[in-house]
């Protein structure tokens, strides 16, 4: 993992207090979030039974990655047939080394790319920049947090915490705006100019993968803007960095993810533009790459295989869990730390971190970052049981813990299973209450009455009125 | 995905109660309005001695056998009361429901334990959440007269909703209360952010996510209705922080006010 | 075409990683579908998918959905509805894709004083519009289907600022199943639903069209008398 990222660098509940405490953010996010959220309801309304469909994706899913080796194999041969290139690395640093190579041998210049979480995650662009590359991220909110020089906070609309103003003095100081405008319309306007003249130069285009489809080995793109159509088509060569577990053996398959995709993450039908590559440029097109490559990435999904964490490989990336989260909805993406965000994020980041069986405090914590509500599997439209991923990585960060927690809760159990101490301890407590106004004075208290005011307890409990005749 | 269901609800004659450790310890009015709204649509009330927590807390940190060991205490109190002839289990909270019917089976299972795995299977199909089971009998079982006029939200809480399935009961059930007005909270089925743990380990997030609720409260909302002390209890911390008017009040509790005799 | 690193590794990894046994969750996955199911939209209940006459109000609808602009002509595309469409979008030049349906609209364009030429990368990118066909226009959604074999380029339709697709109305299919699942080899080499107008929402979520595609989309589905 790249150091810039303030996963490791801070903790959890310092990310969330600055977060929350960010009015800007806040505001711009809770929007964005509740706008994508009634979107995707319309949207879903218009397609009968869609909760059948996202079972059946789920079960697909599962079927698909049954024989992930098997499908991985035919997508290869099938791209190496359609007269393309195939890189397996396994980890992060063969997927750059292998770009990065490429890049030299063409003598790159200006590589352009379209938004690819898979390249976030490997840290791509310091890598071309360590050949000399200048990479140019298309996406126009990839590019504003790129000149910003900060990180996305969301899967599918990475500089949604920013508003108009900010993006406007983003311009103005990096990418060179003379004439300040602030209106939407005008930035983007701008910023056409800007990357049109970028995607015409470039010698290099990146891409992620949606979905790479075996049968015919073929790759497919959903963009909006019309960036990744921009990389794939004005460069020379195209290299699409694929996550390995993104993969569907039919089109069947790959229909069925489509067709749900757009409608979960964005609210639309389908994306604006739904691209379906299958090779370089042929004899008698007049645009298109020379050369294709596919670079298939593990990066730690392979560890996640086999484990009680295994369906986080079916995540398709529309981002949807993120719109219903409701710490996601006050916090945004930053609190994550990391590529990915929301609950999505609090699963897949620790899963990530911990490869070659390793733990990962801070990458662990993540899976605090829930109250288990369940608004993300109801969302995930290939219904991950994200509340039970959570769960899980909190007992394996529970056998990771300091004495002090194991001891707390050993403690705890020891009383609770003796319902002569579980009553004991009920009456001590009520015995407590006059102390009240004390207890929100003890260290730790804070946490709670910072915000919030404390309980009374009550003077007797259930069990004393029971007995009394009381009830 | 809510676990096996409950067999007939007008079966229910005699029950056992499970009080929940926040009703035993923080909110015994809960499980005492939960004993009379219960011996009101004809039922007799046990509470079986032994029982305490479901084990949530320690399973929603990630203590697997610390859990299991306290939620085995209340699945051999409660299963000794269906052997001694209750029909049903009630559970006056929907996350202790939840815990018990649709995770204790897994949790038992992790804590290497299967024949109690299988016990709370068996005992998932009859427990009932207090509101599913109080609107599943016949209405003439439940004879609910009026309170003094109040006008109320209803919280949604989300493992009842998300994982019980148990959405519109509670509020059924308030609609035949004459006098309790109830309000369209746009914010419903929102979170309280209250979470257990979440609660303290993450606070900022759990008060602005209490905030965004109480925010779009509706005007004149006098009591916020829950089905989960829990929540309420966050709730009603905020909103006494922030120096609202409002108050929380359980459901049962509401039913209580509206029995026919309460008042005499 | 070449391939890099080691395929053998790389899948024994997955391999004998998938070899473990997984534990069981609360809520347990359901067995794979036999059929992988369609989706079915609720604007085609009650509609003869084979008919695409039928389809056309279903298309339109959707296509203005999608915010882009609609006409159905009977015959050829005219030099009427391309004149007005001219004078209103200000278009003094255009491109054309290889399709015989777009060659012929940049005749008419030709004739009405525009500077028509076959797509070329620095031609389009200075262009007012792009003229191209439709392999199919796919009614759920509003879609229209692209591929680099017809059309000649990828890029046609996406460099010039307006983008003007003419597809006859024998070409609408019901969903995008029909186009997707159809797909055998040999593949174009590259093939494109287009549902709309190039848009991004990336700044406060302002819907703008044009973000580095065409800003506008108009279709002239045409009937044979």
């Amino acid at each position: 993992m790249s150091n810039e990222w303030p996963l490791r660098s801070s903790g959890l509940r310092e990310r969330t207090a600055t977060a929350v405490a960010d009015p800007v953010l806040r505001a711009n996010v809770g929007a964005a979030t509740d706008r994508f959220r009634d979107k995707r309801t319309s949207a879903l309304a218009r397609i009968h039974d869609p909760d059948a469909l996202r079972s059946a994706a789920r079960g697909m899913r599962g079927d698909i990655l049954s024989s992930w080796a098997e499908t991985l194999e035919l997508l290869a041969d099938n791209v190496l047939a359609n007269g393309g290139h195939v890189c397996w690395a396994p980890t992060g640093d063969d997927a750059n080394a292998y770009i990065a190579s490429v890049a030299q041998r063409i003598g790159a210049r200006t590589v352009v790319k379209s938004k690819s979480m898979a390249t976030e995650e490997t840290g791509l662009n310091e890598a071309l920049a360590a050949v000399g590359c200048d990479t140019v991220e298309t996406d126009l909110g990839e590019w504003i947090i790129q000149l910003a020089e900060e990180h996305p906070s969301h899967i599918i609309a990475p500089a949604v915490h920013k508003n108009r103003d900010q993006v406007a003095d983003t311009f103005q100081a990096r990418a060179g705006m003379v004439e300040r405008v602030t209106e939407p319309t005008e930035l983007v306007a701008f910023a056409r100019r800007e990357l049109r003249r970028r995607f015409l130069e470039a010698d290099l285009g990146i891409t992620g993968a949606n979905i790479g489809v075996a049968e015919t080995g073929s790759v497919v793109l959903v963009t909006n803007e019309g960036n990744a159509r921009m990389v794939t088509s004005m460069p020379r060569v195209h290299i699409a960095v694929m996550g390995a577990e993104r993969i569907a053996r039919t089109w069947d398959q790959a229909d069925l993810v489509l067709g749900l995709l757009a409608k979960s993450g964005t609210g639309q039908a389908l994306s604006s533009y739904t691209t379906v590559l299958s090779g370089p440029r042929r004899e008698g097109e007049a645009d298109g790459p020379d050369e294709f490559h596919l670079v298939i990435l593990d990066n730690g999904r392979s560890d996640i295989a086999g484990t009680e964490f295994a369906e986080m490989l079916n995540c398709i990336r529309c981002g949807s869990c993120l719109n219903v989260c409701p710490v996601y909805h006050q916090t945004g993406g930053h609190a994550y730390g990391w590529v990915y965000s929301g609950p999505m994020g609090a699963v897949l980041t620790p899963l990530l971190a911990s490869q070659g069986g390793g733990h990962d405090h801070h990458a662990g914590e993540l899976a605090n970052a829930s109250t288990l509500c369940g608004a993300c599997m109801e969302a995930c439209p290939v219904e991950i049981p994200l509340q039970d991923l959570l769960l899980g990585l909190r007992r394996r960060n529970a056998e990771h813990a300091g004495r002090a927690e194991r001891a707390m809760w050993r403690a705890w159990s020891a009383a609770w299973s003796r319902p002569a101490a579980y009553g004991a301890s009920a009456t001590l407590a009520t015995r407590a209450r006059r102390l009240g106004p004390l207890l929100g004075r003890l260290p730790g208290a804070a946490r709670w009455t910072d915000g919030r005011s404390m309980p009374t307890l009550p003077e007797r409990t259930f069990r004393q009125r029971w007995d009394a005749g009381d009830v | 995905m809510s676990g096996p269901l409950p067999g007939s609800a007008d079966d229910a004659r005699r029950v056992a109660l499970f009080v929940t450790c926040v009703g035993e310890l923080l909110d015994p009015d809960v499980p005492v309005a939960a004993v009379r709204v219960l011996r009101a649509a004809g039922c007799t009330v046990d509470v079986p001695e032994g029982q305490t927590c479901c084990g949530q807390p320690a399973w929603n940190s990630g203590f697997t056998d610390d859990a299991a060991a306290v939620a085995r205490t209340s699945l051999d109190a409660l299963e000794g009361a269906v052997a001694d002839g209750a029909d049903a289990v009630v559970v006056p909270a929907g996350s202790c429901a939840t815990m018990m019917r649709v995770y204790w089976p897994q949790l038992f299972a992790l804590a290497g334990d299967e024949a109690a795995a299988d016990r709370a299977r068996l005992l998932g199909t009859r427990l009932w959440e207090l509101t599913e089971l109080l609107d599943a009998l016949p209405d003439d079982r439940l004879p609910l007269g009026s309170v003094e006029p109040c006008t109320v939200a209803y919280h949604r809480s989300c493992h009842m909703l998300r994982e019980l399935h148990v959405a519109e009961q509670p509020e059924a059930l308030l609609s035949r209360v004459d006098g309790c007005d109830q309000q369209v909270w746009a914010a419903a089925d929102q979170c309280c952010g209250f979470g257990g743990t979440f609660s303290v380990k993450l606070p900022e997030a759990s008060v602005a996510m209490a905030d965004e609720k109480l925010d779009v409260l509706p005007e004149g909302t006098e009591v916020i209705v829950g089905a989960d002390a829990s929540c309420l209890l966050q709730l009603r911390a905020r909103a006494e922080a922030r120096g609202m008017s409002v108050t929380t009040e359980h459901v049962a509790q509401v039913l209580e006010r509206a029995l026919p005799d309460a008042g005499a | 075409m070449a391939e890099h690193g080691d395929r053998a590794a790389f899948l024994d990894r997955i391999r004998s990683r998938q070899g473990r046994p997984t534990g069981g969750g609360a809520h347990p996955p359901p067995p794979a579908p036999d059929v992988v199911p369609e989706l079915t939209y609720r604007t085609l209940d009650g509609i003869d998918a084979a008919d695409p006459d039928a389809l056309l109000p279903v298309f339109v609808a959707a296509v203005r959905a999608a915010e882009a602009t609609v006409d159905v002509v009977d015959g050829d595309v005219g030099a009427d509805l391309l004149g007005r469409f001219v004078a209103e979008h200000g278009i003094a030049s255009a491109v054309t894709s290889r399709e015989a349906e777009a060659v012929a609209v940049g005749t008419v364009l030709a004739s009405l004083g525009v500077a028509v030429t076959p797509y070329d990368r620095e031609a389009a990118a200075a262009a007012d519009l792009a003229v191209t066909s439709a392999t199919h226009g796919i009614a759920a959604t509003g879609s229209l289907v692209v591929d680099t074999e017809a059309a000649g380029s990828r890029a046609v339709s996406l460099l010039p600022r307006i983008h003007l697709c003419v597809l006859p109305l024998h070409r609408l299919v019901a969903s995008h199943a029909d186009v997707l699942r159809a797909q055998r080899p040999p593949m174009p080499s590259a093939r494109v639903l287009i549902t709309g107008p190039s848009r991004t929402g990336d700044i406060e979520q302002r819907l703008t069209l044009g973000a580095h595609g065409p800003v506008a989309l108009h279709v002239v589905v045409t009937r044979r008398p």
